[in-house]
């Protein structure tokens, strides 16, 4: 009886653990370690830190697209929703509004759009696709009707700037607050209702709908909390640049949905590894940077990491976790 | 190459998955023109024999011989080629096609003598050649110009018939065929496989329903365990003999005593309706009372059990609840007031096939574990309670819910209702596709729940289930109650004369 139990044990574990990120966890520390070797330059402390500033972006909106993708929708506006909220704060400063009711309402805004996004998908039926990819072109229009192209500079605030140049302990705020975004977003999605809700919806539609789960609520509710990561990342790289770029975020759409999806989160729903999507955007930033220190011609880039994403997603296919029945 | 009388010949195939041997030395025969029934129980085999058969897994060992040439089926098309066809119980059309495209699919008539993706086809030939199939060969009128989604089931599943007929198919193979099907159809049906018979087809024929197999059926070969414990002509079996050799025993009692139901109506309802649904519908159901809902597919049954539930719910008339006045638009309010709705497609409306049992069962009463962060210790000892009550058969609530048996599957999903404690309780087709051993095991649960003072409904398209089961039995004919019958003295006669009323 006994040792029936503990025999029934094993395959329990490996269930677990294969559903985690274990495979692109493995790859992040292989690459690491060939760059490491390739460039000694590559591991010196400068030179990690940048690395991290630069994942840190896409991993915030990221941890939130987690949670869309999960349930089986998309969200192609984050990039200019990042832009949008960054150029909100900018613009209030500019005009002399205290720095914390400025990024108070940038993300106010961000958690709008989302909020926009959400109704839209969930009430109105419309397909998430359409949706976002309209959200991304109006707000990436507004901006250059807005700002004319160019970027509003002059943010010299020093309590804004802290918000992405500054340091608490040795730790850079950007890294901090993406810490801190992680566990919130770890909770929501492992330890409360939300999370299981989510994964339910992603699962299986019909019978989430079924077991009495509000799913438009729960739509609106993800989509609004990636709308408030946009904005929260928006915020960060406005104040690290001190200047709201338009043309800022462009692409991050795309970073986001291939850091989730080399995270180990399936496109069709139902899974999600939110440790996988944080290595899935270090990933990102470690092939960027290890391109740049090797000399790689930058147009290069793009076909490598184009690669690199199809490998991790076979790797994904192939390495036993597919289902049957 | 001379006629051998076999249609088939099976020697001594096996399969193995790992370690287990879920084939070992399966040898049969199946004559022309003869339809064979395949019976066991789930895990006996049955399914990997079809899939031999049918190209979808490669066999281990042993031979097969078709029309006395060796063949060696490895891929579905190699099945096709020998003229093997399967009628899936899973329909495999494209709903969005129809008919023509459907049967020939795969298969098209093209233009000229090279066939290849470019070529364009040949519609009429291709529509003539359906409309001979269906109206000659099979029998029936189906429209050829709508999409097939939009047909009956039963139409559907002729559909694919014709298909495997069109792709020269002497040998098909018919998985739980009328599973899903009412009456009308499920005759229409046996009369199609006996104009197959006569037209020198070979059929063999999967299902749970015994009686239906021992009737259709001119020899029967019974699995256990990954072999073939019978060979037997139908005329020399019965029911009770068939379910003793598939479970190497004898089974008790299939349907629980009925505990006489209480004085109270647990939900009283009153000339409820909803447009092109069902109307004017009346009933009263009493506290322990098991309710019987029968009629034909698209009758209203489903839809009425989905009303009360709140989803697609009725428009006018009047839901009592205990007593009280209630109303129940949408499937919240249904929750609120203690109504559980036990779908009847477990896969595609009941499970979270990705996740573990306890997820599964704890899905529709989550907010009973912890407020803001969920208490999951609370959550797995709760889940472990029920898995012990319930018997029902898996490592634990961290087990993935999709390596369960269809009736251990079932009994999760009856357990995620009864965790919500509800009063009413809404089954629709509570025993569909789940095995002998395990519809004992739920209907021994439904008796013990309404025995604990819950109403309960079943909504089925078994009639012996529903005379086994229930205290009393409502028939419905398009939207309409056309008789509540009382299941002691009910015989399943009487509700099929009810429910085809003028037809």
């Amino acid at each position: 009886m006994s040792t029936q139990a503990l025999d029934t044990k094993t395959p329990v574990s490996k269930f677990k653990l294969s559903g985690g990120a274990s495979g692109i966890v493995i790859a992040l520390i292989v690459i690491i370690v060939a760059l490491g070797v390739a460039s000694p330059r590559f591991l010196s402390v400068g030179n990690l830190t940048d690395i991290t500033r630069q994942a840190v972006f896409v991993a915030i909106i990221a941890f939130g697209a987690t949670l869309v993708i999960a349930m089986r929708g998309i969200d192609l506006s984050v990039g200019s929703t990042l832009a949008f909220t960054g150029l909100i704060a900018a613009d209030l400063m500019n005009r002399g509004f205290n720095p914390y009711l400025s990024v108070g309402a940038s993300l106010a805004v961000g958690t709008l759009i989302g909020i926009v996004n959400g109704v839209l998908v969930a009430k109105v039926k419309i397909a998430d696709f359409i949706v976002t990819m309209a959200m991304m072109v109006i707000t990436r229009g507004l901006i250059m009707v807005y700002t004319e192209g160019i970027p509003l500079t002059g943010l010299s605030n020093p309590s804004f700037q802290v918000f992405g140049q500054g340091f608490v302990g040795f730790v850079p705020m950007p890294v901090l607050v993406t810490i801190l975004t992680f566990a919130a977003v770890y909770f929501l999605l492992y330890q409360t209702r939300l999370g299981r809700y989510t994964l339910s919806i992603g699962s299986n539609p019909e019978a989430a709908r079924l077991v009495g789960i509000r799913i438009d609520h729960i739509k609106i509710a993800v989509y609004a909390l990636t709308g408030f990561l946009a904005a929260l990342s928006g915020v960060l790289l406005t104040s690290r640049l001190e200047a709201a770029m338009p043309e800022a975020g462009e692409g991050y759409e795309l970073d986001v949905i291939a850091a989730v999806v080399m995270g180990g989160t399936s496109l069709a729903g139902g899974r999600a590894s939110l440790l996988g999507t944080a290595a899935g955007a270090v990933l990102m930033a470690v092939v960027r940077n290890g391109l740049n220190i090797l000399n790689v011609n930058t147009f290069w880039h793009q076909v490598v990491i184009g690669a690199i994403i199809l490998l991790a997603v076979c790797a994904d296919k192939f390495g036993g976790r597919s289902r049957d029945t | 190459m001379s006629q051998s009388e076999h249609a088939l010949k099976i020697m001594g195939v096996g399969k193995r998955f790992g370690v287990t041997n879920a084939l070992s030395g399966i040898s049969m025969n199946l004559a022309r023109g003869e339809v064979l029934g395949l019976v066991g129980e789930n895990g006996a085999g049955k399914s990997t024999l079809m899939k031999i058969l049918s190209g979808a897994h490669a066999r281990d060992e042993g031979d097969i011989e078709i029309d006395g040439v060796r063949v060696d089926i490895r891929q579905p098309a190699d099945a096709q080629r020998a003229g093997i066809g399967i009628i899936y119980q899973e329909l495999s059309l494209f709903p969005d096609l129809d008919a023509v495209e459907n049967i020939f699919i795969g298969q098209e008539m093209s233009v000229g003598k090279y066939p290849n993706m470019t070529v364009p086809l040949r519609k009429k030939a291709m529509r003539d050649c359906a409309a001979r199939i269906l109206n000659d060969v099979l029998g029936v009128e189906i429209d050829l110009d709508c999409p097939v989604g939009s047909l009956a089931l039963a139409q559907r599943q002729i559909i694919e018939i014709a298909r495997a007929l069109n792709s020269n198919a002497n040998i098909l193979i018919m998985d739980e065929p009328t599973e899903a099907l009412e009456k009308a159809e499920r005759e229409q049906l046996v009369r199609i496989i006996n104009d197959l018979k006569q037209a020198g087809k070979s059929v063999i024929y999967v299902s749970h329903k015994l009686d239906e197999v021992l009737k259709i059926c001119d020899r029967v070969v019974v699995l256990r365990d990954g072999a073939c414990v019978a060979d037997l002509p139908a005329s020399s079996l019965d029911v009770n003999k068939v379910i003793s050799l598939m479970i190497g025993g004898s089974l008790a009692k299939q349907f629980p005593t009925k505990s006489s139901p209480g004085a109270d109506p647990v939900l009283k309802v009153e000339g409820i309706s909803r447009r092109g649904a069902f109307e004017n519908v009346s009933f009263e159901l009493h506290e322990g009372e098991i309710l019987g809902v029968a009629g034909l597919e698209g009758s209203g049954k489903s839809r009425l059990l989905r009303a009360l539930f709140g989803d697609g719910a009725s428009e006018s008339g009047r839901i009592l609840l205990k007593g009280r006045s209630t109303s129940i638009s949408s499937i919240s309010d249904g929750m609120n007031n203690r109504i559980a709705f036990l779908p009847a497609e477990r896969k595609t409306e009941g499970i979270f096939a990705e996740h573990s049992v306890g997820w599964n069962l704890t899905a529709s009463s989550l907010s009973k574990f912890g407020g803001v962060r969920l208490d999951r210790r609370a959550e797995r000892i709760q889940c472990t309670n029920y898995i012990r009550k319930m018997g029902i058969k898996s490592e634990g609530p961290q087990q993935s819910i999709g390596r369960l048996s269809g009736g251990n599957q079932q009994k999760v999903l009856l357990a995620r209702w009864l965790l919500t404690e509800p009063d009413v309780l809404l089954l629709e087709e509570p025993t569909r596709g789940i095995d002998i051993r395990a519809k004992a095991d739920v209907y021994q649960l439904i008796a013990s729940s309404a025995q604990a003072g819950k109403g309960i409904i079943v909504v089925s398209s078994d009639c012996t289930e529903l005379l086994g089961l229930c205290h009393r039995i409502l028939v419905m004919f398009e939207g309409e109650v056309v008789g509540i019958l009382d299941a002691a003295s009910a015989s399943e006669e009487a509700i099929a004369s009810l429910s085809i009323q003028r037809t």
